[in-house]
C-alpha cells in the first residue's frame, strides 16, 4: 500500500509556537484523524500538506509530490475545507460550482447537484445569506464534486448544529465508503473522530503524542481502579498516564495495558478492583496531560 | 515566471466578475465629472477636474482594497489557494486584475477629458496638463498597488495611498509655474512640451518598473499565506 501523505521531521516556529518535527504518514484508503486541542498545530499541519504555508525544515511528500514545490500537481487531486475558510460572500453557490468546476475536468455536475439538494442548499442565494452550517455544507460540495482522491478538512464540524452535524458527518461517512479515497481531517471532537477514523494522530503543542488504529488504541488504554496505600512515586512509568486517589480508591489511566500489568501492580501493594476499557475522549486526554508532563 | 496563463485568466476574470458593479458605478461617477467639465463655466471646469480626480483616486483604492485586502480579511485566499494555483498565479492575477479595474474608468475619464478638450471652448492648450495629472495618477496607483501587493498590509496601503495624493499639490502647483505649461493654458492649439513629454514618459517608466519589481519579488514565493 502506498502513502498518499508523508511528512518527516516536518518543523515551523512562530513567534509564539513551534511545530516540532512531526512524523505523519498516512496510507492509500486510510482515514485519519487528526486530534488536538485548540493551538495544538493541526490547522498549521493540514496547511503544510496543502502548500499553503513552507515548513522551515523537513520534507512534505502528498500524493507522491514534493511540497510546496509541486503543490499544483498535487492539490489537483485534493480536495481541502478548513474552518476559516471564506467563500465569497456577495456571489451564490452556482456562482461558485462555475468557478471550481473550470479548475477539475473531473468535476461531477450531477453529484454537485445532488449535494445541494441533499443538504438544501439554494444554488441562488448569495452565500451572505447563508448560516454557518450551510457555508460549510457548501464548501464540503465544492470540493467533493471534484472527485479528490485524498480529502483534508481542517475542523469540518466546528460549530456546526446538530443536525447540520450529523448530515455532514453522514455525508462523509457514504464518501468515505469509497476505498481509493483517502482522508485526513483534524478534529478536537473526539466522538465525529471515532466515528469516521480508521486511525488517529494526536497532536499537542506541536507534537505529535501517538499515532495508531483506533482499536489499537481501545484496546491499549486501560482504566484501573485500586485499592492500597501507595507513593505515586512507586509508579512511575512511561505507561502511567494518571494517578489520582478518590477517597479509598486510587484511579490509575494506563497505556500498554496487558495480562501483566494486573501482577505490577498486585506487586506494588494495590489491590486491582476494577479494569475499565477508555473512551476515545479519555485516551486523548489522558495523552495531552501525559504530554504537559512529559 | 512559473505561471499557466489559463489559470491567471480564470482568476482575473473572477476578479472582473466580482467588481463589475463598483467599476460600473466609477464609469457612472466619470461620465457625471465629464458633464460638469464640459459646462461652459469656469466654476464647472474646476469642480469636473476635482470630481474626475476624486473618481479616479477612489477606483483604485477601492479596487486594491476590495480584492487584496479585502480577500486576505474575509479569508477567501484559502480557498482561492486550495484550487491548483501557484502563488506566483495568483499574485499575476491581483497585479493584472487590478490594472484592469482601474485602467477602465481611467480610459473612460481620459478619453473624456480628450474629447471634451478638443471639441468644447476648453482651451486647447491645456490638454498637455490634462493628461499629465492622469498619468500621475497612473504612478500613485502603480506605487500603491505595489506596496500592498509585497507587504498585504492595509496600514501600509493607506498610509501610501495618502502619501502619494499629498504630493498631487506641490505637483500641481509646480507645473503652473512652469512658463512650458502656463503660456499655452490658454491656447486654442494643443501644445506638447518636451519637457511634458520627458514627465509622461518617466511616470509611466517608473509604474513599469515599480509593478515590475513588486511582481518579480512577489512571484518568487512559493507559499501565499
Amino acid at each position: 500500500m502506498t502513502d498518499v501523505i508523508q511528512m518527516r521531521g516536518v518543523a515551523k516556529s512562530y513567534q509564539n509556537f513551534q511545530l516540532d518535527h512531526i512524523d505523519l504518514t498516512l496510507p492509500a484508503g486510510e482515514i485519519m484523524g487528526l486530534v488536538g486541542v485548540n493551538g495544538a498545530g493541526k490547522s498549521t499541519t493540514l496547511r503544510i500538506l496543502m502548500g499553503l504555508i513552507a515548513p522551515d525544515s523537513g520534507s512534505v511528500n502528498v500524493l507522491g509530490h514534493s511540497l510546496p514545490e509541486q503543490q499544483v500537481e498535487a492539490k489537483r487531486d485534493v480536495g481541502f475545507a478548513s474552518e476559516d475558510m471564506r467563500l465569497y460572500k456577495h456571489k451564490n453557490l452556482a456562482w461558485h460550482m462555475n468557478f471550481v468546476q473550470s479548475f477539475f475536468p473531473s468535476w461531477d455536475n450531477r453529484y454537485a447537484q445532488h449535494l445541494a439538494q441533499k443538504f438544501g442548499l439554494p444554488l441562488d442565494q448569495n452565500l451572505k445569506g447563508f448560516s454557518h452550517g450551510q457555508r460549510v455544507k457548501a464548501a464540503l460540495l465544492l470540493l467533493l464534486a471534484r472527485r479528490p482522491g485524498l480529502l483534508i478538512l481542517d475542523e469540518p464540524t466546528t460549530g456546526l448544529d446538530p443536525v447540520a452535524r450529523s448530515e455532514v458527518l453522514e455525508e462523509l461517512a457514504e464518501v468515505l465508503e469509497n476505498e481509493n479515497r483517502s482522508v485526513l481531517f483534524s478534529s478536537h471532537n473526539t466522538h465525529d473522530v471515532e466515528q469516521l477514523s480508521d486511525s488517529i494522530t494526536f497532536l499537542h503543542d506541536g507534537r505529535v503524542l501517538a499515532s495508531e488504529d483506533i482499536e489499537s488504541f481501545l484496546e491499549k488504554w486501560r482504566c484501573v481502579r485500586c485499592k492500597g496505600d501507595i507513593d505515586p512515586q512507586a509508579l512511575q512509568s512511561s505507561n502511567l498516564a494518571e494517578f489520582r486517589r478518590s477517597g479509598s480508591l486510587i484511579n490509575l489511566k494506563l497505556d500498554n495495558y496487558n495480562d501483566s500489568t494486573a501482577a505490577w501492580l498486585q506487586s506494588k501493594g494495590l489491590e486491582v478492583v476494577e479494569v475499565l476499557r477508555m473512551t476515545l475522549e479519555e485516551i486523548f486526554i489522558a495523552n495531552v496531560k501525559r504530554g504537559r508532563a512529559q | 515566471m512559473n505561471a499557466d496563463f489559463n489559470t491567471v485568466k480564470r482568476l482575473v476574470l473572477k476578479d472582473w466578475d466580482l467588481h463589475q458593479k463598483p467599476i460600473a458605478g466609477y464609469c457612472g461617477l466619470g461620465i457625471l465629472g465629464l458633464a460638469i467639465l464640459g459646462y461652459p463655466h469656469a466654476w464647472a471646469f474646476y469642480m469636473g477636474c476635482v470630481t474626475l480626480l476624486t473618481v479616479m483616486i477612489a477606483a483604485g483604492f477601492h479596487a486594491i482594497s476590495t480584492t487584496i485586502i479585502g480577500e486576505k480579511k474575509e479569508q477567501t485566499t484559502p480557498f482561492i489557494m486550495s484550487l491548483p494555483v501557484r502563488p506566483s498565479e495568483y499574485v499575476l492575477a491581483k497585479v493584472i486584475a487590478n490594472c484592469v479595474i482601474f485602467l477602465v474608468p481611467w480610459c473612460v475619464v481620459v478619453t473624456g477629458v480628450v474629447f471634451l478638450t478638443l471639441t468644447t471652448p476648453i482651451p486647447n492648450g491645456i490638454l498637455q496638463f490634462l493628461v499629465l495629472m492622469c498619468v500621475l495618477l497612473i504612478m500613485n496607483y502603480a506605487i500603491v498597488l505595489t506596496v500592498t501587493v509585497v507587504s498585504e498590509s492595509e496600514g501600509l496601503s493607506i498610509f501610501f495611498m495618502v502619501l502619494v495624493n499629498l504630493l498631487l499639490n506641490p505637483f500641481i502647483m509646480l507645473t503652473l509655474r512652469n512658463p512650458e505649461f502656463y503660456e499655452h493654458m490658454e491656447s486654442d492649439v494643443v501644445y506638447w512640451s518636451p519637457t511634458a513629454l520627458v514627465t509622461i514618459a518617466s511616470m509611466l517608466a517608473i509604474a513599469f518598473v515599480v509593478v515590475g519589481l513588486g511582481l518579480w519579488r512577489q512571484t518568487k514565493r512559493e507559499t501565499f499565506i
